[in-house]
């Protein structure tokens, strides 16, 4: 029995994050919601609870608290704050699979060019692209538009399955 | 975050400043909650922890669903199924966290970039492996010929801060004694002082 990994989702309350966290959800994982928009953060979980009362989710207000505690981490937070973020993290995400969602806030175009190097003993991800599907911009994140991004999303569960 | 490791290194080989800054690009940070799991049976175990801060048991179970705690570790020891990691076969072993516990891991990869670049981390092994056979050979000897009483005075003698720790059922688990056994030894030495 393999035991539960645990994901820590930076900005998780970004719409990328939300629906990362949610399509994560479906699985059996140990999920550390992490964001400093308090509110936003628990009506977030509370979705997710809602679904199924046994998933392990947290809400971490720290990034450096939920990174240290993860296997695998994911930044889904907006371009700006990234690069800070990743300096804070980089003690703890050594050697640890980093996944970045970062390139999704910019239309494509990677707002921190380097962080690769920012992370250099950390397996880092980097997510292409989600679905080939404009539609990706879409304003709501609602169940449909989950489905789309899961069937586009293999990349990031087998690597998290692989690893 | 490192300083206990390092501190623990250079108590037995000598590392240049840089060599132990490279430590740092290799172990991974990994906090556990109390209750949490680093390892379960059925896997293989990828690392060897050293354990910063915290408190961890290694437990098997047997066919009647009883434990076995194999060893405990505290702060400046090492955890981790040996056989499995070095072996790459499935553990026999449940490792879990006791206290809310920080720990730095260690993997094979990480292991082999160390030992190309710092010659001196041999001899840190090589000690910490003496060191173990000792342990081990000790253990297996007074499980085998010390009773109960003695076994328990000698443990809490050479590891009095793992006995105020751990709960009373685990340290009588260790021991392969009985919970009942412990308390009345407990009681018969707090009676005789």
């Amino acid at each position: 029995m393999a035991t539960k990994k645990t994901i820590a989702i930076i900005g998780a309350t970004s719409r990328i994050g939300a629906a990362i966290a949610k399509m994560l959800a479906k699985n059996n994982y140990r999920l550390l919601l992490m964001s400093r928009q308090t509110d936003q953060l628990d009506i977030i979980a509370e979705q997710i609870k809602k679904r199924d009362s046994n998933l392990e989710i947290e809400k971490i207000y720290c990034s450096t608290e939920a990174c240290w505690e993860a296997d695998v981490i994911i930044l889904a937070e907006p371009n700006i704050s990234t690069k800070e973020i990743v300096e804070k993290i980089k003690p703890v995400a050594t050697g640890k699979i980093v996944i970045s969602l970062v390139k999704f806030f910019n239309d494509g175009i990677d707002p921190v060019p380097d962080m690769k190097e920012l992370l250099p003993y950390s397996k880092f991800i980097d997510v292409f692209n989600l679905a080939d599907d404009p539609g990706f911009a879409a304003p709501v994140i609602d169940e449909e538009m989950l489905d789309a991004f899961i069937a586009g999303n293999d990349g990031i569960e087998s690597s998290i399955m692989k690893n | 975050m490192f300083d206990l490791l390092f501190q623990h290194i250079v108590k037995k080989a000598s590392l240049t400043p840089n060599e132990l800054e490279f430590l740092k690009t290799v172990f991974v940070p990994k906090k556990l909650r109390k209750r949490q799991y680093l390892l379960q049976e059925g896997e293989v175990s990828k690392y060897m922890a050293f354990v910063n801060k915290g408190c961890l048991r290694a437990y098997t179970i047997d066919e009647t669903g009883r434990e076995h705690i194999v060893l405990f570790a505290i702060e400046e020891w090492w955890i981790g199924d040996m056989y499995s990691y070095l072996s790459g076969e499935p553990s026999t072993y449940n490792i879990e966290a006791l206290e809310d516990s920080e720990l730095l891991l260690l993997d094979r990869n990480g292991q082999e970039k160390i030992l190309q670049h710092i010659p001196a981390f041999e001899k840190f092994q090589r000690i910490i492996l003496e060191n173990n056979y000792i342990a081990t050979h000790r253990r297996i000897n007074n499980m085998m010929t010390k009773t109960a009483e003695e076994k328990y005075l000698d443990f809490s003698s050479r590891y009095p801060q793992i006995v105020q720790r751990v709960p009373q059922h685990m340290i009588a688990s260790y021991l392969g004694i009985t919970p009942e056994t412990l308390s009345r030894i407990r009681k018969q030495i707090a009676e005789n002082k």
